[in-house]
């Protein structure tokens, strides 16, 4: 489980008052999600973008790459054996641009190089990666004419004439050692694995003037292949990179086209959706099975395999991103459609789509959602309202003050429901000022029990699920869903979140411009989600940087 | 080297066996038979002297997430023969053993609910961006060990979150699984005196690292300043692994290679089998001390806002801590039974003799919390435990009480400075301080 898994199951540790932070000020974000008049003045064109640096790989990026190059059938070690992806920020792509590798990542990146290197030279594969026939043990010609083009997968651009020569000797010396020429010719592949150029992505643009970067094909082919395919570039692109395809509008453009027809590009919008709605507590879910006697091991990859396949549903289809939140189609496995109380499609993860009368509402009404944001025996209105308020509608709720009473009545025969109890809480000013604007959303999705499972009673008595959000009234969570699909804050807070999972940083006061472009772009494409990936790659927020500052701050 | 000029300070070791390893490179199988660490040695020669002149000090945090309560916590009297209130019962056995510190203050300004305690106590400044300042203790301690393992981070609760930072953004991934920690530890690159390391690999793969080094290098001079510092890091971890590659068996009879835990630990009614994973992993963490694998560790029990279903308590532990009425008798259990854990890990390094003593002599095991009272996240009246005298440079067994808040900062400067680590004060702004607490030190 992930620090982000901590803050969303639950209260913060780590992210401090800094919540805040992650948008411009409260101003700054109702202006960018102010909707523009036609022909308006659009105040802020000017661009200043974001630091360029390295990106740490995650764990997914990784694999995927290894796959990539190597091929498939290589057995990568598991998650739990390479340096575990970090998300305090709220996102593990923004965190990318801060981690570093620990003392213990750099000895599990080292077995997992050997380990990779060694199935790739094994007899049966070597032939993939080595088309000459060495003449010796020690045949240096043959090591640099495999090395380098490995290298030029591994490290997303060509090697240098050094990095060449250090592989090649290393792949030399060590063949003569052990009088092997594919044995010597993986400790030349484990350095490229090992390579702080594998391990990061070097994007760090160069000088265009006025004190900005653009990056390069191969620094944007990098950039394009993780957002959009959560991988490496393949060779196309980084031909495309080499051609200098990628340096001009019309070629970027091509190239994004291509990358979004292929197959790959569902894991980029996965990985997106698995980011935004922040899905990794799912492995590690907590549930009292005395309560929920439902609760399994599988039950929550199984429910975030659920939601990823329907944004990656919306993705492939082009379907309007609002419609998230309305929409009656799923995908399940018998598990899951055991809990929803529908038929069970004949494949696992199969289309299904809930009855006109279902009360959920789209992918807030899915188990992954209710389950993670709710406490082990019982909901949670004030977890599911902060998710509903930071990642549906990017509305910052502060940190809790400290040293308060934070406890809220216990079930009694006057106050029999949660929405009793938490409304008591909310007469008390300090926590009512935040809890009314989570509790009162949270409340909406109290049908669902701490399990996701619809219910209509809770303690013997009938379940109120109305409320309002920001002034639009609702009678239960299908209009629930229904106001936050109408609410121009969702598709704005979409467009804000995918573009720092793309670009890896929370966005600056100097994006402002390119992001209020983007949310017009998202409108007028009619809300494809896969529209919106273009734009943000074709976007000069994607394209350029400021140099990271050369002394300490 | 000259680990021993002071006793109290043992600079960093550069142990330059690299340079003998390329002499033996090229095939040959290299078997690596070197001298026993001097500073094992007493001054005549002997192994395993005196704690602190022979037998190097060190250092363990054991925390938990979610705080405690003030009144089942804090001891009424002060002194040796302070007493046990309910949360701290299970130290009865090892109580000779641990000071309990109690009405100190962390001096952050507390913006983090469950994150501006730890951060204060542990690098001694506020969270800023989600992150420390600066290293956490265990890791200013760490940074000045030659051992295999400059530290051990572990965790109970499966997550791969922990206090322990080498610096900002830079957290130390806990290792969950007891026997993951084996392997680390005890598994391939572990060798007992007399079986020998002839791996001709391992000469290899030192090349290889010295080629990675050589390229991070490179890549640093292209890039800015928080980027050359996250390559920093890369490279101290490239050095440490090949410390770790070239360490020599270890000189201690009483080192074992101990058994192999359990693979898997799976919940038993949807619950986690909290005591089975910490004891097994406190086992390995005690030999690894015995064979000065490491002498530094930092165990995350549980994470801050957990909501572990422990026991068999009703709700998961973090809404106890908020929404259990009263006097609170489920968390009044459940931080019981985490300091009986503690105890556990206290009384094995007790009960293990070393030299004229036992493991515990030598060590300073912090075991504390993210709040006091979980229900307001107050920072006052900080829950802070230590074990052991670090070689008699800490007073065990003893209640001290601050009437007056006094900076927790002090409980760390007096930590530092029994590790021998030649710092002069701890934490930044409030969290301040130059003066250690006199009161918990000893006489060493």
């Amino acid at each position: 489980m992930t620090l982000a898994t901590t803050l969303a199951t639950t209260p913060a540790i780590a992210r401090g008052a800094s919540v805040l932070a992650l948008c411009l000020g409260l101003a700054g974000c109702a202006s960018l999600d102010t909707p523009i008049a036609p022909g308006a003045p659009r105040p802020f064109t000017e661009l200043t973008p974001a630091p360029s640096g390295l990106r740490r790989l995650s764990a997914a990026q990784y694999t995927n790459s290894v796959h990539d190059i190597f091929g498939d059938d290589i057995v990568v070690p598991p998650a739990s054996r390479l340096e575990p992806d970090v998300d305090s920020s709220g996102y593990l792509s923004v965190d990318s641009s801060s981690v570093t590798i620990s003392r213990r990542g750099v000895a599990q990146y080292e077995a997992a190089a050997y380990d990779i290197a060694a199935q790739a030279m094994d007899a049966s594969r070597r032939a993939r990666f080595v088309t000459c026939a060495p003449v010796s043990a020690d045949d240096a010609v043959c090591a640099r004419t495999a090395l380098e083009a490995l290298g030029l997968r591994l490290y997303r651009r060509p090697l240098t004439r050094e990095e060449l020569d250090a592989a090649t000797g290393i792949a030399t010396a060590s063949a003569a050692a052990l009088t092997d020429f594919y044995d010597g010719l993986e400790f030349g592949i484990a350095l490229l694995l090992q390579s702080p150029s594998f391990l990061f992505r070097e994007e760090l643009g160069h000088d265009i003037g006025d004190g900005q970067r653009a990056y390069d094909g191969f620094e944007m082919a990098s950039r394009m292949s993780h957002f959009l395919w959560n991988t490496t570039p393949d060779a196309e692109l980084l031909g495309d990179a080499a051609s200098g395809a990628l340096d001009d509008e019309a070629g970027l453009a091509a190239a994004t086209e291509r990358m979004l027809a292929d197959p790959r590009a569902e894991q980029g919008a996965r990985e997106f959706a698995f980011e935004w709605l922040g899905l990794s507590g799912l492995d590690d879910l907590v549930k009292d099975p005395s309560v929920y006697t439902q609760i399994s091991p599988e039950v929550g990859p199984s429910a975030r395999e659920e939601t990823l396949s329907v944004v990656a549903h919306f993705f492939r289809t082009g379907q309007d991103a609002r419609e998230l939140m309305t929409t009656r189609e799923t995908f399940l496995d018998r598990k899951l459609a055991s809990m929803y109380v529908v038929r069970a499609p004949r494949e696992d993860f199969g289309l299904v789509t809930f009855d006109e009368d279902s009360p959920r509402p789209g992918i807030l009404g899915h188990i992954s959602i209710l389950a993670l944001y709710a406490h082990p025996v019982s909901t949670s209105p004030t977890l599911r309202g902060r998710f509903v308020r930071e990642r549906l509608l990017c509305d910052p709720i502060p940190q809790p003050p400290v040293g308060v009473n934070t406890a809220i009545p216990e079930p009694s025969a006057d106050a029999p429901t949660l929405r009793v109890r938490l409304a008591a809480h909310q007469e008390i000013e300090y926590c009512g000022s935040c809890h009314r604007r989570m509790d009162g959303i949270g409340l909406g999705l109290e049908a669902f029990d701490g399990l996701g499972r619809f219910r209509r009673l809770e303690n013997g008595q009938p379940i109120d699920a109305s409320g309002d959000l920001d002034g639009h009234a609702f009678e239960d969570a299908r209009e629930l869903g229904q106001v936050i699909h109408d609410d121009t804050r969702f598709t704005g807070c979409i467009t804000r979140q995918m573009y720092r999972i793309a670009t890896g940083h929370i966005e600056t006061e100097g994006e402002r411009g390119t992001l209020r472009e983007l949310r017009i772009a998202f409108a007028s494409g009619g809300y494809s989600l896969s529209q919106l990936m273009e734009s943000i790659v074709m976007s000069d927020g994607f394209r350029r940087a400021v140099p990271q500052a050369e002394e300490a701050p | 080297m000259s680990p021993r000029k002071t006793g109290r300070s043992s600079s960093r070791l550069s142990l330059s066996r690299r340079t003998m390893l390329r002499g033996l490179l090229g095939g040959a199988a290299v078997t690596i038979g070197l001298p026993a660490l001097e500073i094992f040695l007493n001054d005549s020669g002997t192994a395993y002297a005196d704690c602190g002149t022979g037998i190097p000090a060190r250092f363990g945090v054991f925390y938990y997430g979610n705080g405690m309560i003030p009144a089942q916590w804090n001891p009424t009297i002060t002194g040796p023969d302070y007493d046990l209130p309910l949360m701290l019962a299970g130290l009865a056995p090892v109580k000779q053993h641990v000071t309990v510190v109690s009405g100190m203050r962390v001096l952050t300004t507390n913006t983090s609910p469950h994150g501006s305690g730890p951060a204060g106590l542990f690098s001694g400044a506020d969270l800023v961006d989600d992150t420390f300042v600066g290293p956490s203790i265990d890791q200013v301690i760490a940074a000045e060990q030659a051992t295999r393992f400059q530290s051990i981070e572990v965790a109970v609760q499966r997550s791969t979150n922990s206090w322990s930072m080498t610096g900002p953004h830079m957290v130390n991934p806990p290792e969950t699984n007891p026997r993951a920690l084996f392997d680390r530890i005890f598994g391939g690159g572990f060798s007992l005196p007399g079986e020998g390391m002839t791996d001709p690999r391992i000469g290899l793969r030192i090349s290889v690292l010295d080629a990675v080094t050589d390229q991070s290098r490179r890549l640093q001079s292209r890039l800015g300043y928080a980027d050359r510092q996250r390559l920093d890091q890369h490279l101290e971890g490239i050095r440490q692994l090949e410390t770790q590659l070239s360490a020599p068996p270890p000189d201690n009879v009483l080192c074992m290679r101990p058994p192999e835990p359990d693979a898997d630990y799976p919940d038993v009614d949807g619950r986690p089998q909290m005591q089975a994973i910490h004891r097994a992993m406190s086992d390995l963490l005690v030999m690894a001390f015995t064979c000065d694998q490491t002498r530094v560790f930092f165990e995350m029990f549980s994470q801050p806002v957990n909501n572990t279903l422990f026991l068999d308590t009703a709700a998961g532990h973090h809404s106890l801590t908020h929404d259990e009425p009263g006097d609170q008798p489920q968390v009044g259990e459940i931080v019981q039974f985490i300091i009986g854990e503690y105890a556990y890990l206290v009384d094995k390094l007790a009960t293990t003799a070393e030299g004229a003593g036992t493991l515990l002599d030598s060590c300073a095991i912090l075991g504390t919390t993210d709040v006091s009272y979980g229900r307001t996240h107050a920072l006052d009246e900080y829950p802070i435990l230590i074990a052991g005298s670090a070689c008699d440079r800490l007073r065990p067994g003893w209640h001290y009480r601050s009437l007056t808040g006094e900076n927790a900062s002090k409980v760390c400067l007096s930590l530092l400075g029994a590790m021998g680590i030649g710092v002069t004060s701890y934490g930044i702004g409030a969290a301040h301080t130059t003066v250690g607490l006199g009161d918990i030190e000893g006489t060493g």
